[in-house]
């Protein structure tokens, strides 16, 4: 019974997604004038050589984090609509720290980046959760006004205080000192190592997930609330962590975007990615694997 | 600073401001409640909102009458609705993840019709639009204070209308029992005979044509243009606004009000002379206030419920 359903599962995953591309494809025939062409562009290009593979995993590693983000806070029954003001603010303190702790060791200051963006991610994101649990006000609501304001903040920012004078046209703050970057993997992987962070990632929430006594709870409490409570589970609490956990991988992505690709903050330069990490995480249906090979799909 | 406030107050410019943040607030909340009182939180009204502003400004500029305009926009609007009440009821998607998928489809397809036929991918404005009638009442508008109804779009009176309307149909008729039944207990509805699914649908199409009032106004009643994405979280703050007024009606028209007031004077510190604060910082201030709004509600509500019984 269980092995069916897992294929049911696996069958509309495949399904929606062969729909979504013939929906494409479709599209393409009306509007283009070389359908073809763009359809081939489309679809087979981007696997014909190691440089656009490489590109495409660039593409993927922030889509993975912030897929995981999502399911983190499905698993839970929560709906954490925020994934994208969660990413701009740990982009922007991962921004932050890498341009205004210049003193430190360089070690260190790597650790610092992350831990800044992490936190980052973390407290915006408490901040939703906290709401949710103590003030029981509809974390949908408040995690999309959290978005707005994280967008619009952060843009402020960056058109004012923290703008570099020689950026020109663009808004964005200064590019980080060379050696915070994420370096490329190898000479023949030609992306960058936020991909190996994106990977080890994925095992950590697979094991936080099914292996731990706090993935238990999580899910508990995501598949009967009233249950766990009766339980004795500390749902507040769990909604909470549950929160800071979801906020940290938005949070991780948008650093990993900043180091890896971007090298600065522009202003609202991903809009699209908090929608993105939760489709990814409902195709996905929460499985930290199948983020993993859903996150694949999409820049494709 | 604080005369220049007075000043403003005193010129009634406020209030101006106010009906027109708040109409199309309003009215996608009362369609909202609507989508609420049948179980479904509808987060799709900025979606629904958006591909309304879009058609009725193009509509609008094809034929060149504002009324025509809006009933494209509500035509669209109320098309969407349904397509969110039909993933929801017979194929029993969760409603949050449709009206997510709902407001992404209706983000991305404006802006491609825009590109298509318009060849831009930032804003739409025609040469000329038939801008939805502002009434101006006769003897009021010349006396000094009263004067602040007057001159106000038509759209801000249908808005305040819409709350009374919402108001009786939910109280005193059957088919406003009939919502509330279907939304606490569906079997107990059905066991009566009510045809839950009727009432559901029909909750949609009246949530649509609120949401295609309310987007025309945006785009051809307070503008005469269309921007990407201009509904701006229109949809998302009508569903705070809704939690604010308890899903009551007079709640959502009072919930409506402080919103548009926070906003006013975030726009009133926005236009103040000579202040140096990056404009994004005053942007965000709405939906900064939306959400200290909701946790003074619950704190006050909690007070209530601890308050001893007399």
């Amino acid at each position: 019974m269980k092995q069916k359903l897992k294929n049911t599962n696996m069958l509309s995953t495949v399904l929606s997604i062969v729909i979504a591309v013939l929906l494409g494809c479709l599209l393409i025939l009306l509007v283009s004038d070389e359908p073809f062409l763009a359809i081939k562009s489309l679809l087979v290009l981007p696997l014909s050589n190691t440089f656009y593979m490489n590109n495409i995993i660039n593409k993927v590693t922030p889509l993975i984090l912030v897929g995981l983000s999502a399911s983190v806070a499905f698993k839970t029954g929560l709906f954490n609509m925020g994934v994208q003001g969660q990413f701009y603010v740990g982009a922007f303190m991962a921004a932050i720290a890498g341009n205004y702790l210049i003193g430190l060791p360089k070690g260190l200051h790597v650790v610092a980046v992350f831990i800044a963006a992490v936190g980052g991610g973390v407290i915006y994101a408490i901040v939703a959760g906290v709401l949710k649990a103590y003030f029981n006000i509809n974390e949908v609501v408040t995690t999309l006004m959290l978005n707005y304001i994280a967008t619009l903040v952060t843009s402020g920012m960056t058109n004012s205080y923290f703008r570099d004078p020689d950026s020109g046209g663009v808004i964005r703050m200064r590019y980080i000192p060379e050696y915070l970057e994420l370096k490329e993997i190898s000479s023949l992987i030609t992306a960058h190592a936020g991909f190996l962070i994106a990977l080890a990632m994925v095992v950590l929430v697979y094991f936080l997930m099914k292996h731990s006594i706090f993935g238990y709870r999580m899910e508990t409490v995501g598949k009967n609330r009233v249950f766990a409570q009766y339980g004795g589970l500390n749902i507040k609490l769990i909604t909470v962590f549950c929160f800071a956990v979801s906020g940290g991988l938005a949070g991780l992505s948008g650093s990993v975007e900043v180091l890896g690709m971007h090298r600065s903050f522009f202003d609202d330069f991903a809009s699209g990615m908090g929608g993105d990490g939760l489709i990814i995480a409902l195709l996905a249906s929460n499985h930290p694997v199948g983020v993993l090979l859903i996150s694949f799909f999409l820049p494709i | 600073m604080a005369s220049f406030f007075f000043q403003q107050i005193l010129n009634l410019s406020v209030f101006s401001i106010v009906f027109k943040l708040v109409a199309p607030v309003i009215l996608a909340a009362i369609g909202g409640l609507f989508c609420g009182k049948v179980g479904v939180m509808n987060i799709g009204l900025e979606g629904a909102m958006l591909v309304s502003a879009f058609f009725s400004i193009v509509i609008n500029a094809l034929t060149g009458n504002w009324f025509l305009g809006i009933l494209a926009g509500c035509a669209a609007s109320v098309f969407l609705c349904l397509m969110l009440a039909f993933f929801t009821f017979k194929y029993k998607a969760h409603h949050i993840v449709t009206g997510f998928a709902i407001n992404t489809f209706a983000s991305a397809i404006t802006v491609f019709l825009l590109q298509t036929f318009f060849g831009s991918s930032g804003s739409y404005q025609p040469e000329e639009v038939a801008m939805i009638p502002v009434v101006n009442i006769p003897v009021i508008e010349d006396i000094p204070i009263l004067s602040v109804i007057s001159g106000h779009s038509l759209i801000v009176w249908i808005a305040f209308l819409c709350v009374v309307l919402c108001s009786i149909v939910f109280y005193k008729t059957p088919m406003g029992a009939h919502l509330i039944a279907v939304g606490e207990n569906v079997q107990a509805a059905r066991s009566v005979g009510i045809n839950d699914l009727k009432i559901k649908y029909s909750a949609f199409v009246i949530c649509g044509v609120l949401c295609g009032i309310g987007g025309a106004f945006l785009s051809t009643g307070t503008t005469s243009m269309f921007v990407r994405d201009m509904t701006a979280g229109n949809g998302f703050i009508a569903l705070a606004v809704i939690s604010l007024g308890n899903a009551r009606p007079y709640g959502v028209l009072r919930g409506g009000l402080i919103f548009g007031f926070a906003n006013a004077i975030a726009i009133l510190i926005e236009t103040y002379p000579g202040l140096s604060i990056p404009s994004q910082f005053i942007q965000a201030i709405p939906y900064a206030v939306t959400i200290l709004m909701l946790a003074i509600h619950v704190l006050q509500n909690n007070r209530k419920m601890m308050a001893p019984v007399k």
